[in-house]
């Protein structure tokens, strides 16, 4: 527990060097957005020439340890426990704190889903320190070891700088599909430090009852995403981007207006209040580009957009633009990708107009 | 004894004007508003003209949230090609009459809030369901099953009044009364709005536009107005029909007013910030219901005082001018400790005898002038006509004024008559 | 015993700028100036719900300044049965450290409380780092992200979502949920209960009254800092104008990035 008292920084900050990164795991294997996490870490290490230290809790994980060498980290701090086969709010706080206290590291990045951030908000209050959530960017100042995390703001196409100068560890987190998976490497070289926890009984009081996988294609893995905005007009577009998204093999998602109009779940909603995705193709669809939007995508690899007007602030971001109505456009598509398939006879949707 | 002296239900110009004039001579009101902030959902062009607020919000253009003073006035017949417009600046504008453009959302608050802090409840985010009746006699508000009493019920719910029409406490509306005004806020610098009118930053102008170019058979009557950073502009159409055709959308309309040439060079490079549909009363005095009962009064909107004909509407002065009456009303009323129907129906009589009324009655009528081909068809054609061969310079010898004016009417295929007939209907409706 | 039930809310400006008119699929941007942040709406519908079941009373906290009085009053008309705003100008500029701080101390200024209902974040500043901060000031448990709660005997059982899927989890009290935005539908205040809640009025408290000195809270004791704004960044994206005519062009880039399945 912490007590009811302000944050009080370190003395001596210079004792903080290294960086830290919560290798989150589910079922006992690094989580994608560890796997992302490890890679930023991996780069602010390097500019600061020092050490990237893992943190991984779970029951079964001394091979789990290694991925996390393997995917970047120079030391890894193991807490083993039949207890942590599931996150657990308070004893995962108790380890990453007490990771923290020993290594000193200058900074803590921790994956933002939902157990991540549980867990980082809660450490940033039990070390006294400072915690930008959400960033869309973390880099550190090579020569002061400063923290910058950028995220969005509210509302304004602007992001805030936020800094924590005075405290330590410098902490943020960031959602799944900020960043790059780095390469795995399983010939680098790093020390796995596996301790195992002693539970006494009864001390653990969070008990996982039963839990239910998630169900249904998940936007944010997939490697296209076929997406429309309002521009579509009506709920019939959907149709269509659904059948262009399956002969990419992709995931429709959509604007958060649309969701908002319940024509499709919020699981399919890209954005600041909605998922985060990185595909390698994005294609945009009667969608404005409004930066509460962009942040959900920006980092696709290739994005495209198709829109009616010219000046729409998403072709000002995409790397091929077609100003027209989609329902022109997606059906051409459509057809010129089953020509190359070199299916014969497919009926493709009759080119329709928007508003009767 | 009931819980509240009055109880309004609506707070947009109406009911808060109401509540202003009760709170301030100490009546117990609750004042009721569906929306949350309250008024946040009430739209309309915005030019306030506020002789009678001035009675009950000593200074309110100094407090209020107002944006332009009107300085500058216009009506514009647009044609497919052209538009005519006479606009009158003048000096008059500045002596004593008060109009300002408002931004409604903002302006609603105000009110509603003074409304508080003259001492009324102020609830919001409430929808009254119905009327209370006991032996005939209103005598308060249902809302989830519960009834909160009052003496006096005042509705103020605006243009489509449910809670007065499914109690029975006045007439439904019919298709003719009623038009649908749609109205978009466009932001744009201070500065490109002084440039483009003509305008210091406290000078506004507000103009109406007769929609000459429509599609035939669609009435629809444009309007414009200069707030501080944005432009207010609309357009109203006429409802019946809307139902007629329902090939008509009101938003195509609006695309075509705000498409035309020059309105568009008015709002160009402007950020659309609000849009949003709202009825609009334009029954007129021929179509007033019966506005008030035993244990209410029905003010504003709801009681059809508000007046659009197709080329100008006018509504908040009725509103605010039919709440204070309301009001006044019921401090009497409570005076004498009777809220029957006969001693509400001063009301009426205070409302017969205020420009409210008078102005619905000078006008009776009118709408079939102003709405009619005339206004927005053929005066518009003809004088497109006239007036470009008059400037247009092709070469050839210019022609007698009224030798145009036989041509052009001709290509319009107007007869003189008709011409008479019209001119007549209007000059005698004014 | 009955159950004692907080609420957290905040105060935020109105995001829902997202208003669409349904009939014309255009945007329409609200202009009310501010909202009870609507995961904490859900958090109070939870909370009435589980009053409903299980009895017990709720008490409404916010840290606001004095403009969230009527928000509050809100909360009261639908249910709650007090509401107290935490008001000091100490507070202000506090990041999530000090608020968690200045939360968790109200809280127990209040007393024994059973369970703490928060959103899941706030839509202006949206970090979802208070819920868990208080949980940490109050020594309490912890479930986030939860869709539903159910009271058994000391006990609460909550469903949690998190990327991998949706559990069950038990937590003694006290214990702090944090309310997933849209996971129930709130409620609506009726004008009887708002009409009791406006004469009821809204306890107001400052930090003496909660015991925290001012120097714990506020800008100069937040670890973070807004360093400044920049524009939204924008990667060097080409743009390449293609036409619907061309279109084979654009297949021809999906082909190079071997985008198109099922190829022959
Ligand atoms: C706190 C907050 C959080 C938010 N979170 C999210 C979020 O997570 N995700 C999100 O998406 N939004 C979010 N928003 C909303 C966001 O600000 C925008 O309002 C929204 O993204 C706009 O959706 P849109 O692009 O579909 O619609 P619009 O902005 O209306 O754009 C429609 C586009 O379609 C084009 N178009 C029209 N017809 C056609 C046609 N026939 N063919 C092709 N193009 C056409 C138009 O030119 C226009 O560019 C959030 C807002 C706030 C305040
Ligand atoms: C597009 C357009 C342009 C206009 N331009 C002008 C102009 O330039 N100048 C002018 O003077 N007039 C104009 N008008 C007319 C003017 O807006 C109205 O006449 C005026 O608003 C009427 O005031 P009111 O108080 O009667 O009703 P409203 O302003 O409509 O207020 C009614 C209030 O009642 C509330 N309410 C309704 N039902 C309930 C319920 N059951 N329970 C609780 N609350 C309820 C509503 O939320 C609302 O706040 C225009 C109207 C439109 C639509
Ligand atoms: N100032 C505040 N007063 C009361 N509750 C708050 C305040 N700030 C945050 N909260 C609560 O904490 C949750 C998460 O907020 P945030 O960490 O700001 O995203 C919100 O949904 C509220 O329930």
């Amino acid at each position: 527990m912490a007590e009811l008292v302000k944050a009080t920084p370190p003395e001596d900050v210079s004792q903080w060097k290294d960086v830290m990164v919560y290798c989150e795991t589910f079922q006992n294997k690094l989580t994608k957005a560890a796997q992302e996490m490890i890679g930023r870490g991996r780069v602010m290490a390097d500019k600061t020439k020092t050490k990237l230290i893992g943190v991984v809790i779970g029951s079964d994980i001394s091979d789990t340890a290694k991925e996390a060498g393997y995917y970047g980290c120079d030391r890894v701090i193991a807490f083993q426990s039949s207890a942590f086969d599931m996150y657990k709010s308070r004893p995962f706080t108790d380890n990453l704190t007490a990771a923290v206290k020993e290594a000193k590291p200058n900074i803590l990045i921790v994956p933002g889903t939902h157990n991540g951030r549980d867990l980082a908000a809660r450490t940033a209050i039990r070390v006294q320190s400072g915690l930008t959530a959400d960033c869309m960017e973390i880099d550190v100042e090579e020569d002061t070891g400063i923290l910058i995390a950028r995220r969005p703001d509210y509302g304004d196409s602007t992001m805030s700088e936020i800094r924590c100068e005075k405290h330590r560890p410098q902490m943020a987190t960031s959602r799944p599909g900020t960043f790059e998976v780095p390469p795995r490497d399983d010939k680098r070289k790093f020390k796995v430090d596996l301790r195992e926890v002693k539970v006494k009984k009864g001390q653990i009081k969070e008990e996982i009852l039963s839990f239910k996988p998630r169900s249904g294609e998940d936007i944010s893995i997939a490697k296209v995403v076929v997406a429309g905005g309002l521009g579509m007009g009506k709920p019939e577009g959907l149709k269509l981007l659904e059948e262009l998204a399956n002969e990419l093999g992709g995931v429709v998602g959509v604007s958060r207006p649309i969701a908002d109009l319940g024509w499709i779940s919020r699981s399919h909603q890209v954005g600041q209040t909605g998922i985060t995705v990185r595909p390698n193709l994005y294609i945009a669809a009667g969608i404005s580009g409004k930066p509460q939007h962009m942040v959900g995508m920006a980092n696709s690899k290739l994005i495209v957009s198709i829109n009616t007007d010219p000046d729409a602030e998403m072709n000002k971001n995409a790397d091929y633009v077609i100003v027209d109505d989609l329902y022109n456009v997606i059906p051409a598509l459509i057809e010129e990708i089953r020509k190359r398939k070199g299916a014969e006879n497919v009926e493709v949707a009759p080119k329709k107009k928007k508003k009767a | 004894m009931s819980e509240f002296d009055v109880i309004v239900v609506g707070a947009g110009p109406a009911g808060s004007s109401a509540a202003i004039k009760l709170a301030s001579e100490k009546m117990n009101v609750l004042l009721v508003d569906r929306a949350d902030p309250p008024g946040s959902k009430n739209i309309s062009g915005g030019v306030l003209w506020g002789n009678d607020l001035e009675k009950i919000v000593p200074n309110w253009n100094k407090m209020a949230p107002v944006e332009r003073y009107i300085t500058s006035k216009g009506v514009g017949f647009l044609t497919k090609d052209s538009s005519i417009d006479v606009n009158i600046k003048s000096r008059k504008f500045l002596q004593g009459v008060t109009g300002y453009s408002v931004l409604r959302v903002k302006f609603d608050q105000f009110l509603a809030k003074r409304a508080e802090s003259a001492g009324a409840m102020l609830v919001s985010g409430v929808t009254v369901e119905n009327l209370a009746f006991k032996d005939g006699k209103v005598i308060g508000v249902v809302q989830e099953g519960d009834t909160i009493t009052a003496d006096t019920v005042i509705l103020a719910e605006g243009a489509n009044p449910r809670v007065a029409i499914d109690s029975g406490a006045r007439r439904p509306i019919a298709d003719q009364d009623v038009a649908i005004g749609i109205k978009e806020v466009v932001k744009l610098p201070e500065a490109t709005i002084n440039e483009r009118f003509g305008l210091t930053s406290k000078e506004g102008f507000a103009g109406e536009y007769a929609l000459g170019f429509l599609e035939d058979g669609v009435e629809a009557g444009g309007f414009l107005y200069t707030n501080r950073e944005s432009i207010s502009l609309g357009v109203v159409i006429n409802m019946g029909h809307l139902r007629a055709d329902d090939k008509t959308y009101s938003f195509d309309i609006m695309d075509q007013f705000t498409d035309h040439p020059s309105i568009a060079s008015l709002i160009e490079n402007g950020k659309l910030s609000e849009y949003s549909a709202h009825l609009v009363v334009e029954g007129g005095y021929n179509s007033f219901p019966k506005q008030y009962g035993n244990g209410y009064m029905i003010v504003g909107d709801a009681a059809g005082l508000s007046f659009s004909n197709g080329l100008m509407i006018q509504g908040m002065n009725y509103a605010i001018a039919s709440g204070i009456l309301a009001a006044e009303t019921a401090i009497e009323a409570k005076k004498s400790s009777d809220f029957s129907e006969k001693s509400l129906s001063r009301y009426k009589e205070k409302l017969m005898e205020s420009f409210v009324a008078k102005d619905a009655y000078n006008f009776k009528g009118i709408e079939e002038v102003t709405w009619g081909k005339l206004a927005h068809k053929i005066m518009p054609s003809l004088m497109e006509d006239v007036l470009v061969n008059m400037f247009l310079t092709d070469g050839t010898p210019k022609k007698h004024l009224t030798e145009l004016i036989r041509k052009a009417m001709k290509e319009n295929n107007v007869k003189s008559s008709d011409l008479l007939m019209e001119g007549y209907k209007m000059i005698r409706r004014m | 015993m009955a159950l004692e039930l907080v609420v957290i809310t905040k105060i935020v400006p109105d995001g829902s700028e997202v208003f669409i008119d349904p009939v014309n699929l255009t945007l329409n941007r609200s202009l009310a100036t501010n909202v009870i942040n609507p995961a904490d709406e859900n958090a109070l519908e939870l909370a009435l719900q589980v009053k409903a079941r299980y009895g017990g009373r709720i008490t409404v906290l916010s840290m606001t300044p004095p403009f969230a009085i009527p928000y509050l009053e809100e909360c009261v008309g639908r249910g709650a049965d007090r509401a107290i705003l935490l008001s000091d100008k100490a507070v202000a500029g506090s990041d999530t450290y000090p608020t968690s701080l200045a939360i968790a101390a109200a809280i127990k200024h209040i007393g024994k409380v059973d369970i703490v209902f928060a959103g899941e974040k706030t839509s202006d500043s949206s970090t979802g780092h208070v819920g868990p901060g208080v949980a940490e000031f109050l020594d309490a448990e912890l479930a986030s992200y939860v869709s539903s709660v159910e009271y058994d005997d000391g006990y609460v059982i909550a469903t949690r979502e998190f990327e991998e899927g949706t559990e069950v989890v038990r937590i003694p009290t006290p214990a702090v949920v944090t309310v997933l935005t849209n996971s129930n539908n709130p409620r609506k205040a009726s004008l009887r209960r708002k009409i009791d809640a406006i004469r009821q009025g809204v306890i107001v408290w400052d930090l003496k009254e909660v015991g925290l000195p001012p120097d714990a809270v506020g800008l100069r004791n937040s670890p973070t800092i807004v360093k400044r704004m920049i524009p939204f960044p924008r990667r060097d994206r080409k743009g390449e104008k293609i036409t619907t005519d061309n279109i084979a062009k654009l297949v021809d880039v999906f082909e190079q990035n071997k985008l198109i399945k099922g190829g022959e």
